[in-house]
């Protein structure tokens, strides 16, 4: 085998390689074996055909090409054994030759992980940034707290007003006629949130339970139904219940029923501490992430555009996974924004590339630090997949399966390598505090980067908080 | 009763068995129905020219064949068929396919 590789733009190599005639002599009878057993020649056992049947069965050139095909995938894996590639997509393969008892001559285009150059990737100069967290901030979660367990009594000494919640029941005609939707028997609301027509909420204020007004409106210019629009219409609206929301008196009683608490006072201690957990956190991500961008900054690598075209598919994937948990179809989704896929893929376009960019970088970034992730905690998430996505067969499969294990591998590979260098710092600057992840479930790989995310947007969870409180009432 | 040689051999047989035999001397061909041994070296030898030591013949005769189907039943027959095995002199050798 002769063997020539010359490197080539885009981070490609083209191999090209001779093969002498025996090997595609060699090949012709492997072809005919593996013809023969899946082609019915009548008067022939399965696998007993001989190659002139099968010619005159498939075709002249049938068997040659077989032949030439398996050649050169066992030819061209051989070629990347030698030549130490690691390829990253399948090779575009041009025959150049291929006649019996002749050389078989054929180039195969490789595309080759490109070369990241590394820049500085450990000395940086910023700090992980940690949120305060301040009286104010625990304020906003105690009266959230009140908030929720606020309940809601009735109003008879008063007129309407707005931050009530009232219970109405409405006719809307036009011209005298009942129009689709312009009617319900009890609809709650809250008025001042102008959930309904901008205007309406404000004829109900002054009103009292069992009150009856009647009012002319006009539907704004830019209305959702079209057909109404621009038209006024004649609303005779009773208010049949009207409730206000009383908020619980912040006492002793409250920290009692949120939690174990003895007081007012453990119950901020409660909440501040959780507060402060998840600054540092978010901190932690958001270090993380500024390191990942400082990486990726300083250094220098081409991206080669099919992982970039991936990328996008698999972010289109993505996409779809999450309109669809939403209840909306892609088509539609595309219908309603007026988007072809091809807007969408530009639209994703620039980030996948910039997610290529951190994930070859990274990888780099472990390669030289020489970050491994041992079996055991490979396992160690293919049990976790199975527990958080029992039920979940097919997803089971795939976490299972050589593929899905490689996926945590590399994923895991990755997590390590930024939670290193993020150690790294914290361990050489030893007079900043420590930056403990929250506590949660084992902190996955799988979810590390929708945590990520999540982190990263999420400037009050109000769950983390809020779990330290018993479930709250719905105060409708 | 007078067939020519293409009448009276049709095609050759090829299946496992007679490639098989083929290998030893003994070509198999589909034969007119009513020919005879005699016809039959004479054409071979005629169509091939070979010299045949031997020929072994037989018929396969029709069968009934009935199967239901959605329409109720088909019933209809195998068609039947004369085959002839030649035995040619030693060492002589038939291209196969080329015709007939």
């Amino acid at each position: 085998m002769n063997v020539t590789a010359t490197p080539s733009p885009n981070s490609t190599i083209l191999l090209e390689i001779e093969l002498p005639p025996e090997r595609l002599e060699r090949s012709m009878d492997e072809a005919t074996r593996r013809l023969a057993r899946r082609t019915r020649v009548a008067g022939f056992r399965p696998g007993k055909a001989p190659r002139f049947m099968l010619e005159r069965v498939l075709g002249q050139s049938a068997v040659l090409d077989e032949a030439v095909e398996l050649l050169i995938q066992a030819a061209y894996r051989d070629a990347l054994v030698e030549q130490g590639i690691v390829p990253l997509t399948e090779a575009s393969v041009e025959v150049v030759q291929a006649v019996e008892g002749q050389p078989v001559i054929f180039k195969a285009t490789v595309q080759v992980p490109p070369e990241v150059i590394l820049g500085d990737y450990a000395n940086f100069n910023f700090a992980p940034e940690i949120e305060a967290t301040d009286d104010a901030r625990i304020d906003q979660v105690v009266s959230e707290l009140r908030d929720q367990n606020a309940t809601l009594r009735p109003v008879e000494d008063r007129p309407a007003q707005n931050g009530d919640y009232a219970v109405i029941g409405f006719v809307g005609t036009r011209d005298g006629q009942p129009f689709e939707g312009g009617s319900s028997d009890r609809m709650p609301i809250v008025l001042g949130e102008e959930r309904l027509i901008p205007g309406f909420e404000a004829h109900l204020l002054g009103t009292r339970v069992g009150d009856q007004v009647e009012f002319d409106l006009t539907f704004p210019d830019d209305y959702g139904e079209t057909s109404l629009a621009g038209h006024t219409a004649h609303f005779a609206v009773e208010v049949k219940e009207l409730r206000e929301k009383i908020l619980p008196p912040l006492d002793d009683e409250l920290a009692t029923q949120m939690g174990d608490f003895k007081d007012v006072a453990g119950l901020r201690l409660a909440i501040r501490e959780r507060l402060e957990r998840s600054a540092l956190d978010r901190a932690r991500h958001s270090f993380s992430d500024r390191i990942i961008q400082y990486a990726v900054a300083n250094a220098t690598l081409a991206v080669p555009p099919i992982l970039v075209d991936q990328e996008v598919e698999v972010m289109h994937d993505e996409f779809r996974a999450t309109i669809a948990r939403q209840g909306i179809g892609e088509a539609a989704y595309l219908k309603a924004t007026e988007q072809t896929e091809a807007d969408l893929h530009t639209e994703f376009r620039p980030r996948a590339e910039d997610r290529v960019k951190t994930l070859l970088v990274i990888s780099r970034i472990a390669d030289t630090d020489g970050v491994t992730v041992d079996d055991a905690a490979v396992e160690a998430e293919v049990a976790a997949a199975r527990r958080r996505y029992a039920g979940d067969g097919k997803t089971i499969t795939y976490f299972e399966s050589e593929r899905g294990r490689n996926f945590i591998r590399s994923t895991l590979r990755r997590t390590r390598t930024v939670e290193g260098l993020v150690d790294a710092w914290l361990a050489a600057h030893s007079e900043h505090p420590a930056l403990p992840h929250l506590e949660d479930d084992g902190k996955s790989a799988i979810e590390a980067e929708t945590a990520g995310s999540n982190a990263a947007i999420g400037a009050t969870d109000p769950a983390t908080v809020l779990d330290l409180a018993e479930p709250a009432g719905n105060p409708a | 009763m007078s067939l020519t040689a293409h009448e009276v051999i049709l095609r050759p047989v090829i299946s496992e068995k007679s490639m098989d035999e083929a290998g030893h001397g003994k070509y198999t061909f589909a034969v007119h129905g009513d020919a005879n041994k005699i016809m039959i070296k004479g054409a071979v030898e005629e169509l091939f020219k070979v010299n045949v030591t031997g020929v072994n013949v037989l018929t396969t005769k029709a069968k009934e064949k009935r199967r239901g189907t959605k329409r109720g039943r088909i019933s209809g027959f195998t068609t039947p068929w004369r085959k002839a095995i030649v035995t040619l002199a030693a060492g002589q050798k038939i291209e196969f396919f080329e015709g007939v």
